[in-house]
């Protein structure tokens, strides 16, 4: 076949590629938001002039293009090493492997370089819409899973065009492998921060926040802003007045389990005032919506030192104990 | 199931204007709306909004159907829980017409409300009245060649500054063998003594309801569990005095209606709000507003006594007791009282 015969081919598919990667994409962020854990996906059918450049690399070859996976591609980056691998447990679940590798598994101990997860996949049948599976079940494509820092490290490397790390100067070389390095060990620090925290034997704003976070990308899948938060929880967790993260731990979830269907319906029939309600995309929701049925005298009294109390009103509303009542009593 | 109300879905709202009978004899006919107004999501969260803040809150009222009364709302409202599509506008017009007829020349012109929906499948009817400023005119819109009056207008006259007077009431279909009550409603002319009458005609007159439950019962034991829980949980004699003075203030205020929550808020010390809340929860007081009757207490909310240790007693009104009586906690435990005022008589 030419280059132009393969080429033609491709424009044909591209669609279902396409097609293919939007499922997958949307697929991955599902997944991960059903854990409850931030990612950033990333993902891109290629483009004619990838696969045409893919193929003068490799040779131009009917075989080649039928092998190259990665025409469709997916990446997860995850903001900690313990995410990836439970990320990783669900796509095993979620789609058919075809072939998985474990790029670190590659590195000898003394050796630093490209770390991540690969996984080839195609859709599993069972987990698939009938319709959608009909259309590009066949289709295979390949998904990347790694940190923040690994996404870093290679990403600077592929852009610095040292492929194999052998051909480098021995300076250059150093200097890389330093840098995989540091960013391993970045890695590892941000993983035992996020565990201090989880582990914490104090509730405090930073614990709090971990906790809520969770339910908070489960059910409202959007981005918050932290500062905010903490300005909140500084002022909301003392109205609980439990010193025990544990008992925090467990008090929310007990919460957000016996609510979740009342939440979701509250975050639905609202979704048309999130540009001007910011407390709709904050994780601390929850728990202004848990103190106005566990303490609305103190929260009333802790409210209106800092925020606007129509807004504590319109919450309490919203959850169906309406504050009005002793918000406005003179 | 006022907590439940947060699941209201409003699915049919229909409004037609209702007239200021300037005449006696001479009835000025309302403007009714032969098609329903159209609702989006914003204006049905406006409307669940004000419905869960006035039914849904603490300033509610279980009501029953008063079977001898006149008024054919019970009627219709029995009617609208099994109705079909064209039932619905018919029956909304003879709510409004209804209350157009027996409306004075005393009451303003206004909006009348009629609101179809369900909580959590179960039907629920609503009738909301909106008095509108004096010479403020609504213009009807025609859809397909039907008149209406468009919701902004509803909601207009809601967010008016100026609209104090929103009354609702509002029905549960089998409300009366799920719940004890047929319907809720919610009036702010109810907490104001001189309006008493005219919020009284909306209730009774109108939608032909009586309140569940004795206002003067429900006082009585809002005053009797009150005092109950300051003895048994208040240790400090004299925050005991104080919330027991301020207790006789709350109650023999001008105010027609009292409330636990209020109470609390306005009086107590913020650590013990909760409790006491809580407290009249348990011994079943109710938890929102209650019409305010003083009429089985009169005679105990007239005097207080503190009475000591050492047999002495100080007898008085709240009003004399705030004062010229002050009390000081000694570091002994005692409580040393002090009262101002000039000696008049002594009884042996």
């Amino acid at each position: 076949m030419t280059l132009q015969q393969i080429l033609e081919q491709w424009d044909e598919q591209k669609p279902f590629y396409e097609k293919f990667t939007k499922y997958i994409a949307l697929t991955l962020d599902e997944i991960s938001q059903n854990q409850g854990i931030l990612v950033r996906i990333l993902s891109r059918t290629k483009d004619e002039v990838s696969i045409a450049k893919n193929l003068y690399k490799k040779g131009v070859t009917a075989q080649n293009y039928l092998d190259m996976i990665d025409k469709s591609g997916a990446r997860v980056i995850c903001r900690f090493k313990e995410d990836t691998l439970v990320i990783a447990n669900c796509i095993r679940k979620e789609f058919e492997i075809l072939k998985e590798e474990d790029k670190s598994d590659i590195l000898e101990l003394n050796e630093i370089g490209y770390k991540s997860l690969h996984f080839d996949i195609r859709l599993r049948e069972e987990n698939t819409p009938e319709e959608i599976f009909r259309e590009i079940g066949h289709i295979s494509g390949e998904i990347q899973v790694r940190t923040l820092c690994e996404d870093v490290w290679a990403e600077i490397n592929h852009d610095l065009g040292y492929k194999p790390l052998t051909d480098l100067s021995p300076e250059s070389a150093r200097q890389i492998y330093c840098l995989g390095g540091i960013f391993e060990i970045a890695d590892d620090c941000f993983s035992n921060i996020n565990r201090n925290i989880i582990e914490s034997s104090i509730l405090d704003e930073y614990y709090a926040l971990r906790i809520l976070e969770s339910p908070f990308i489960k059910l409202v899948k959007k981005e918050y802003d932290r500062e905010l938060s903490y300005l909140f929880l500084k002022i909301l967790l003392p109205i609980l007045g439990i010193n025990n993260p544990s008992e925090f731990k467990k008090i929310i979830q007990d919460f957000i389990d016996t609510n979740n269907e009342k939440i979701k319906g509250i975050l639905i029939e609202r979704e048309i005032n999130v540009n001007y309600f910011p407390y709709l995309t904050q994780p601390e929701l929850f728990l202004i919506f848990l103190l106005i049925e566990k303490d609305e005298f103190t929260l009333i009294e802790q409210w209106e030192k800092k925020f606007p109390i129509d807004d504590l009103e319109k919450l309490s509303i919203w959850w169906g104990h309406p504050l009005s009542d002793i918000l406005y009593v003179e | 199931m006022t907590a439940e109300i947060s699941n209201i879905y409003i699915e049919r709202v229909i409004i037609h204007e209702i007239m200021r009978q300037k005449v006696p004899n001479q009835k000025e006919l309302p403007r009714y709306s032969e098609i329903e107004s159209s609702i989006d999501d914003e204006i049905r969260n406006f409307l669940k909004d004000k419905v869960v803040k006035t039914i849904g809150g603490f300033r509610s009222y279980d009501v029953l159907f008063d079977d001898d009364s006149e008024s054919p709302i019970p009627g219709i409202v029995e009617n609208l829980f099994s109705f079909n599509d064209s039932d619905f506008i018919e029956y909304s017009k003879k709510i409004a017409g209804y209350l157009n007829g027996i409306q004075s020349g005393r009451s303003p012109g206004g909006l009348v409300t009629v609101i179809f929906g369900n909580i959590k499948g179960r039907d629920i009817i609503g009738i909301l009245k909106l008095e509108k400023q004096e010479g403020a005119r609504l213009e009807q819109t025609s859809i397909g060649g039907k008149s209406t009056y468009d919701i902004l207008h509803l909601k207009d006259l809601i967010l008016a500054e100026k609209t104090k007077l929103f009354k609702i009431g509002m029905f549960f279909k089998n409300g009366l063998e799920d719940f004890g009550y047929d319907g809720k409603v919610c009036d702010n002319q109810l907490s104001n003594t001189s309006s008493r009458e005219v919020a009284e005609f909306f209730l009774t007159t109108f939608l032909g309801c009586n309140f569940t439950s004795e206002p003067k019962i429900e006082t009585k034991k809002f005053f009797k569990i009150s005092q109950q829980f300051f003895k048994e949980k208040i240790d400090d004699p004299i925050i005991l005095t104080k919330y027991n003075l301020h207790l006789l203030s709350y109650i023999t205020n001008e105010r027609s209606t009292i409330s636990s929550r209020q109470f609390a808020q306005l009086n107590l010390h913020l650590n013990h709000r909760k409790e006491y809340t809580k407290y009249l929860t348990e011994k079943e007081v109710p938890i929102g507003e209650i019409i305010r009757d003083t009429s089985l207490i009169e005679k105990r909310i007239s005097e207080m006594i503190l009475e000591f240790d050492n047999g002495i007693k100080i007898i008085g009104n709240q009003e004399g007791f705030e004062e010229n009586v002050s009390l000081k906690q000694m570091n002994d435990g005692r409580t040393k009282a002090e009262i101002i005022s000039k000696l008049k008589n002594i009884k042996t």
